[in-house]
């Protein structure tokens, strides 16, 4: 029976949501990394962590969406006259986005507890993050342009936030009796430097006489040892004070996790839930500094322009200058502390073991606001485990953009090294060599980890005494 | 066991999962960053023209030096071709001493008897004794060379010519202490003597003769009357009567011893002083031909001149104005003939005729002001100018190289008139051509501009967008208040000066509204390549024809110095803009 629902559960649809710890991970009973998802889960023995990178990538934008091959071989983007206009923008969605994330601890540390009943974890990590969002009219706009005698485009909601930060967090988890294990995480957080970038609303009107552009964009940025302004004629200058070399933020946050393991006739049934990066973070106004622009800019033209006997040439570099002196940037001082709420996360799944756990199968929801958008994503997922030290995992995500397929390698022996790597979307389409560049789509991460396992044995023992 | 196989089965599901190359995104071949700029409508707005007057046009396409000279404005700020010049002419003099005679003096003398008179009535006095006579002299004189402007001669104006009569007595006897003589004489003088202060020609005197015996009367002559003028030349055969008696009054001596006994008597008449100084009569007076060449060709300006060109000119005129001294009105002819190179422009020919008034005197100058022209519309801004019709619009079409004016002038032999002999008589001729720019509905004109592009990215990439087939366009909105309909088309020369194979579809400018007023409209301009473009050359330049033509609506609309045409113009290129996005990546 549960041979038959573990090939059934080859077919998933994937879908996709930025996590900075692998979800392929969630049912890894022998992870040391899926603590990070739901704190209440433990692995088999504590650790030392050597090495934990994560990189992923996240976009409903992706290489064929922007490449295209030609009749003669060749490769053109998408803003090539040759590929029409119903073409390209088909492949555009109403909200583009392309996220990334970048994550590696610099300690940690996990243990359980002499009764083996908690575990506890300390680590001391970096990660930065950014999270960019592009509406689909600002592709149409670069595409079709001008298109008739008066065209006009309203584009909103450009935006972009890059942040990177610290993180100290300590973990507990116990159970609290044969079926609940509960666990909490708080995060300490010190933002090293963050940029937002946002085009509220760009309306852009082009005709034969004029062209009227109208921008409200801002940009902040936190960063504390360089003030950032703007001078008359757009030069940027940073204003570097070494003395303030601080983090540009400080913030906190909290993890809460559950884990329940049904018995009786559900037994085998585990059901979990979780809230990630409940928290937020806290920029003084003396570590902000802001640029913006509200302006409408016409363009008509030169006036009182003269072709007899004149350099045409020069005139339109005249022109040329002209739009260079268009945009017009202004200091906007913050003179008020910003705080913001974290993206929180929050995890539903629910595993059914098989054959003594040797394998099980399961289902893991997530969901995530972002900057422009909520993300979710749901995940199948077939783990097997046929030993304590081996542990892989498949999994198929979907409800997101597109639907991918995951996996995750676990090598976890009671002593020596233990090893993970493990990707959540897994491209099978790239574009030729030498650049091995997902084609179809830009869902793409990757984790691995290195550690030396601490009480393994020990945890060992307590588990088959358990048992 | 069991466990171990699934294992092994599940292991070999990942050699599904592997990773397929797609050879059609071979990013080691590079990606052609050639990209659409703006869209396939774009547009780049270059601006507008300040109202460009035509007077700046003018002084742009004026063209060559020297013509400035000729394009003039009149009051009312219409642009106007005017061409000018003066000449003067000394009339022939006809001299006095053509008409001059010596002095011509004739005497005779006579035996004449005493008589005695008739009782006087006077009883108790001694009746007078008489010396009667009845003799005539004869004149035969004459004018041999009349000059040739004289046709016919009716008198001769003389300044202080006599006749001076002499009479006197020889051999008369002793008359007494108390004796005395007088004369009592009429003397005829010829008819062709005009006689000063006299109306007939019987001069009468009653005069005691001189101490010497002599009477001498002295009688003015103020001119003479001409008859015939045979072989140019004036003859007088004339006589001059003298009759009359002496009176010898209070004579002592016996009557017995008188009477009977003879006198002599001498008699003379000299014609004096004859200087005519103005003669009345019928003149054969001319003005030689008067020629004078106007060069057109170097005068127009250069946007005048071609083999296109039609000068359609609605209203020219000619403004003559001849001042003279001369008594004699006479007749002028003017002949205006368009020629090209040498050969006169028959079709062309226009002849004029007109009327000179005569002075009052020689000393004073009368003006003729004279507006020869196809209306007489503009003759309000000429007072004191008589109109003369005359088609002149040919003139100037087809364009000539040159415009001879003929002028020649003769008076009327029917009718006499005064001359003054020895007097200057000249007259002075001022002719203005003025050709106002209103303009007929033929008329059509064109000139050629070369706009420089300096080499650089913009003249590259226009040149790269032509060669590869795209079409530029430039366009806009146009205000136009000339009242001439532009026509325009571009051709393209290389960074050398060598003409590309690009070339445009004609962009119109309509003519101002039928009213003068300002038209608005849109005009555009499509440029092209006909053939492929060298690799290696790029646009240099632009030569820019232009024609000028009117038309019915439009004719007869003045074209002024304020008339001007404004411009709003936007660039495009119709498929839109490429460009590589290195190249736009690239900053200064």
């Amino acid at each position: 029976m549960k041979k038959i629902i573990f090939i059934i559960l080859a077919a998933c649809v994937s879908l996709s949501a930025a996590s900075q710890t692998l979800q392929t991970n969630y049912f890894v009973k022998s992870s040391s990394d899926r603590n990070t998802l739901n704190p209440a889960f433990a692995p088999y023995h504590g650790y030392v962590s050597l090495l934990h990178t994560n990189l992923s990538i996240e976009s409903n934008l992706s290489v064929d969406k922007f490449l295209y091959p030609m009749a003669d071989g060749s490769l053109a983007t998408f803003l090539h006259p040759d590929i029409s206009a119903k073409n390209a923008l088909s492949a555009f969605r109403k909200v583009n986005y392309l996220n990334a994330d970048f994550g590696m601890n610099l300690f940690s540390i996990g243990s359980f507890s002499k009764s083996g009943n908690a575990f506890w974890t300390i680590e001391l990590g970096l990660k930065y993050d950014m999270e960019t969002s592009v509406p689909y009219g600002l592709f149409d706009f670069l595409k079709r342009g001008m298109h008739d005698s008066n065209t006009a485009y309203s584009i909103s909601n450009i935006s972009t936030r890059h942040e990177a930060m610290l993180h100290l967090s300590t973990a507990y988890s116990r159970n609290i009796n044969d079926n609940l294990r509960v666990g909490g995480r708080l995060k300490l957080l010190a933002s090293l430097a963050r940029a937002d970038v946002a085009v509220e609303r760009m309306d852009i009107k082009m005709s034969d006489e004029e062209w009227r552009v109208r921008t409200k964009m801002s940009g902040r940025l936190a960063f504390a040892p360089m003030h950032l302004s703007v001078s008359g004629n757009n030069e940027f200058n940073m204003d570097w004070d070494m003395s303030s070399i601080a983090p540009a933020g400080y913030g906190a946050a909290i993890d809460l996790g559950a884990e329940y393991k049904f018995d009786g006739i559900l037994e085998g049934l585990n059901v979990s839930a979780a809230v990630t990066d409940l928290g937020f973070m806290y920029y003084s106004s003396s570590a902000l500094s802001g640029i913006g622009s509200d302006k409408e800019i016409v363009y008509t033209g030169a006036e009182n322009i003269d072709f007899t006997g004149s350099d045409i040439g020069s005139q339109f570099e005249e022109i040329g200058q002209m739009f260079q002196d268009m945009i017009v940037m202004e200091n906007k001082p913050v003179d008020k502390s910003l705080t913001r709420m974290l993206s929180a996360r929050f995890y539903i799944g629910a595993e059914y073991e098989l054959l003594n756990d040797i394998m099980s199968v399961g289902l893991l929801y997530q969901g995530r606001f972002g900057v422009n958008r909520y993300y979710n994503e749901l995940t199948a997922s077939y783990n097997l485990r046929p030993c304590e030290w081996f542990a892989l995992s498949l999994s198929y995500s979907f409800l997101n953009a597109y639907n991918t397929i995951g996996w995750a390698l676990h090598l976890t022996p009671p002593a020596g090294l233990n090893f993970y790597i493990g990707s959540d979307y897994t491209f099978f389409k790239t574009a030729a060599r030498p650049y091995v560049l997902p084609l179809k789509s830009t869902y793409a991460n990757i984790e691995f980890g290195l550690s030396v396992p601490i009480q393994g044995f020990k945890m060992k023992k307590l588990r088959q005494q358990g048992n | 066991m069991n466990n171990f196989r699934l294992f092994l089965a599940c292991l070999s599901i990942f050699a599904v999962f592997v990773s397929c190359e797609d050879e059609r995104y071979d990013l080691s071949q590079g990606v052609d960053l050639t990209v659409s700029i703006g869209g396939d409508s774009l547009a780049l707005p270059i601006g507008t023209t300040s109202s460009i007057s035509l007077k700046s046009l003018m002084d742009s396409y004026g063209g060559n030096a020297g013509a400035d000279d000729y394009i003039k404005v009149l009051e009312d700020g219409t642009y106007a071709f005017m061409m000018s010049g003066q000449e003067s002419f000394e009339f022939d003099q006809i001299s006095s001493g053509g008409l001059s005679m010596d002095d011509y003096s004739v005497s005779s003398s006579i035996d004449i008897a005493i008589t005695e008179g008739l009782q006087s009535g006077y009883a108790s006095e001694i009746p007078p004794l008489y010396i009667d006579f009845d003799e005539v002299l004869d004149f035969s004189m004459s004018i041999d060379d009349v000059p040739g402007q004289i046709e016919s001669l009716d008198s001769i104006i003389l300044s202080s010519a006599y006749i001076d009569v002499d009479l006197y007595l020889e051999n008369l006897p002793d008359l007494g202490a108390d004796g005395k003589i007088s004369v009592k004489a009429g003397m005829t003088i010829p008819e062709s003597l005009i006689l000063d202060g006299m109306s007939g020609n019987y001069y009468y005197v009653d005069e005691p003769l001189s101490e010497d015996g002599r009477l001498n009367v002295r009688i003015p002559v103020r001119g003479l009357r001409i008859g015939d003028i045979e072989n140019g030349a004036i003859t007088f055969n004339e006589t001059v009567g003298l009759a009359g008696s002496f009176i010898l009054e209070d004579v002592s001596i016996d009557h017995g011893e008188l009477i009977g006994r003879e006198v002599t008597l001498g008699y003379s008449a000299l014609f004096g002083n004859i200087m005519p100084t103005d003669v009345y009569g019928k003149f054969n007076y001319s003005i030689d031909d008067y020629n004078v060449s106007v060069d057109i060709g170097n005068s127009l300006p250069d946007f005048m001149k071609g083999d296109d060109v039609v000068l359609d000119f609605s209203n020219p005129f000619l403004l003559l104005s001849l001042n003279t001294n001369i008594s004699i009105p006479f007749e002028a002819s003017m002949n205006l003939t368009p020629f090209v190179g040498e050969s006169p422009n028959v079709d062309g020919i226009q002849e004029i005729s007109m009327k000179m008034k005569a002075s009052q005197s020689a000393d004073s100058y009368v003006e003729n002001n004279y507006m020869v022209g196809v209306s007489d519309k503009s003759l309000s801004e000429y007072p004191g100018y008589e109109f003369v019709q005359a088609e002149l619009n040919g003139l100037l079409n087809p364009v000539p190289d040159s415009l001879r004016l003929s002028l020649s002038a003769a008076v009327s032999e029917m009718d006499q008139y005064h001359i003054v002999l020895d007097c200057s008589y000249s007259a002075d001729i001022d002719y203005e051509l003025v050709v106002p720019f209103e303009l007929g509905p033929d008329f059509k004109a064109g000139f050629s501009e070369t706009v420089d592009i300096e080499a650089g990215n913009v003249a590259d990439i226009i040149t790269d967008m032509l060669r590869s087939g795209k079409v530029a366009v430039l366009k806009g909105e146009m205000t136009n208040s000339i009242p001439l309909n532009l026509a325009f088309n571009i051709k393209a020369v290389d960074q050398y000066g060598q003409l590309l194979p690009v070339s445009s579809k004609d962009g119109v400018l309509p003519a101002c509204n039928p009213d003068g007023s300002p038209v608005v409209a849109p005009w555009r301009l499509e440029l092209s390549a006909d053939a492929p473009i060298d690799e290696n050359a790029s646009i240099g330049g632009l030569i820019i024809d232009i024609r000028i033509a009117s038309g019915e609506d439009i004719s007869g609309i003045p074209v002024g110095e304020d008339d001007f045409v404004k411009l709003s113009v936007s660039f495009q290129l119709q498929g839109g803009f490429e460009g590589n996005i290195e190249d736009l990546m690239k900053t200064e």
